[in-house]
């Protein structure tokens, strides 16, 4: 099987796709709207961080949802069996896959890198430190802009490895999307119920908990953190490796499944 | 290829058992009923099925293109798109003037252009089929493809398939419902009944017996078969029908029926067909 012909057609599939431009512009307009404004009013004062933040309250969603899509149109249509005819063809298959998903994560961030840049040339300090945000120091504006688009491969690269491993345990296109909608939206909030559980059960401080996920389980940093562009580079290291990890088991488990 | 001893089980029941059998060039009918392992036996030959016991040997650069349970294609896509998406993924793509070829073959060329999701059943199932060719496969595995036809179309199809099978020397092993699907087109013959295949069967052997069929009036049937099973082995008796193999002179047994006062009321001379084989062997649990 040739991964560059499936990783090609699944590109030209996510172009090809109105919903892409539907998911491009709800991610787009939010920052736009927010530099439409600074330039409006006198008084609002915004920087990278906020533009990065409007553009990631949709987007962060959307990502994994297009990045989900390259292989659940698969599974909706049975044409996944159609690859599975050889452990070699599966395992092109899920890394053709895999690489497709990487390459939405790319597109989201360089959209990003484009409304920022944008942004920049209208006159926005996008390192301006600004209230109510904490973000992660940038050294310049291109360290910024790199973690922007670093950000969003990862996200779609990690999220979408582990819900194709998933598929492969449940073979239902709205099980994933679900999952991948319900995970993304409220992992956020099922850690901060955990940390206070752990608060209420330990009678110790909820950071405690919240520090230690945030370390070694940072999947809300993941999308919290790219959103706002304030993942660490510990936090990225975390996530590469769960990404490796569930690269191994997705290649392992799909050259065993019976179809 | 072939298959030794391979057995697959769901949930501790064996959905088949100790298969062994070789795919030749040629064409291969797989018989049975629904949920006798037809599917499995399929799925285990394409590698889509990937646990199970015993051994199957592809040899070398083993190709496989198969169409089963139903045609997997992107029905929001154009036929077309479905064609040039499958060639340009497989490793051996196939050139402009083989799919021309294959879509002439079975007729689609006026079709491509419509999202398959509009496709009849039938259409579906030839496009199922271009597909399936496209790697230029050694071995083509198609489980009903007749699904959905009519009959003309039908046997177009299936005279496409030994067409495909002679003029690139695949190995076809084809299932199907309609037992004279595979008996227009099969060389020889698998039965499989509740996870066990017979042996092979050549359709020439099989199509060669005949048979004569003696028509009573009903309460005299059973009277006329009890007399010709004294002497006759190859003997049945269905309804008010008493069949008996048919080895050139058959006056002697009607002498005999007729000296106890029965006479039939028809009779007729008929060649063994693929039904009353299966039938035959359903009925005798011959395959084991």
């Amino acid at each position: 099987m040739n991964i560059l012909k499936v990783v090609g057609y699944d590109i030209r599939d996510f172009f090809a796709s109105w919903l892409t431009y539907l998911f491009l512009f709800f991610s787009v307009a939010p920052a736009i709207g927010m530099i439409v404004s600074a330039q409006l009013i006198d008084d609002l004062s915004i920087n990278g961080y906020f533009l990065a933040y409007a553009f990631g309250s949709f987007a962060i969603i959307f990502v994994i949802v297009s990045a989900v899509r390259v292989f659940t149109k698969d599974i909706t249509e049975n044409t996944n069996m159609l690859f599975m005819n050889s452990k070699s063809n599966r395992t092109i298959y899920a890394i053709g896959k895999i690489i497709s998903m990487g390459f939405v994560g790319f597109i989201y961030g360089a959209i990003l890198v484009i409304v920022l840049l944008i942004g920049k040339a209208l006159g926005t300090d996008l390192l301006e430190p600004a209230p109510f945000i904490s973000p992660a120091e940038h050294e310049s504006v291109g360290h910024l802009l790199s973690e922007a688009l670093l950000g969003y491969v990862v996200v779609a690269l990690v999220f979408g490895t582990i819900y194709l491993f998933l598929s492969l345990f449940i073979r239902r296109s709205v099980f994933v999307f679900v999952i991948a909608v319900i995970v993304t939206l409220f992992y956020p909030i099922i850690e901060s119920l955990g940390s206070l559980a752990f608060s209420a059960l330990f009678e110790k401080d909820a950071n405690i908990f919240i520090d230690f996920l945030q370390k070694y389980f940072p999947f809300s940093a993941a999308t919290s953190g790219v959103s706002g562009i304030s993942i660490t580079n510990p936090q990225f290291l975390m996530m590469g490796i769960y990404f490796v990890v569930f690269l191994v088991l997705t290649i392992i488990k799909i050259r065993k499944t019976d179809y | 290829m072939e298959l030794l001893n391979v057995s697959k089980k769901y949930g501790g029941n064996y959905v088949l058992e100790n298969a062994t059998f070789d795919l030749n060039p040629g064409v291969t009918g797989l018989i049975g009923r629904n949920g006798a392992g037809k599917t499995t036996v399929m799925k285990i030959i394409c590698e889509i099925i990937q646990k199970h016991e015993g051994r199957v040997n592809r040899g070398e650069n083993f190709t496989v293109g198969y169409l089963i349970e139903e045609p997997k294609l992107y029905r929001h896509k154009s036929g077309w798109y479905n064609i040039k998406y499958f060639s340009s993924v497989y490793k051996s793509a196939a050139d402009k003037a083989y799919i021309d070829y294959l879509v002439d073959a079975l007729d689609m060329r006026g079709y491509l252009k419509r999202k398959v999701g509009k496709y009849s059943m039938g259409m579906r199932q030839k496009l199922g089929l271009v597909i399936a060719m496209l790697n230029k496969p050694k071995y083509l595995i198609l489980d009903e493809p007749t699904n959905g036809m009519d009959p003309d179309g039908s046997i177009d199809v299936l005279k496409i398939i030994q067409e495909f099978s002679r003029k690139f020397d695949i190995s076809v092993l084809i299932s199907s419902h309609k037992l004279e699907d595979i008996e227009m087109i099969a060389d020889d013959i698998l039965f499989i009944e509740k996870g066990r295949l017979s042996e092979k069967v050549l359709i020439n052997e099989l199509k060669s017996g005949t048979y004569i069929e003696f028509i009573f009036d009903e309460d005299e049937a059973r009277q006329a078969f009890e007399i010709l099973s004294e002497s006759v082995q190859d003997l049945e008796l269905k309804g008010n029908v008493v069949r008996m193999s048919y080895n050139g002179d058959f006056s002697m047994y009607l002498e005999r029926i007729a000296k106890s006062g029965l006479f039939p009321v028809d009779m007729n001379k008929k060649t063994t067909s693929l039904k009353d084989y299966y039938f035959k062997m359903i009925d005798q649990g011959e395959v084991k």
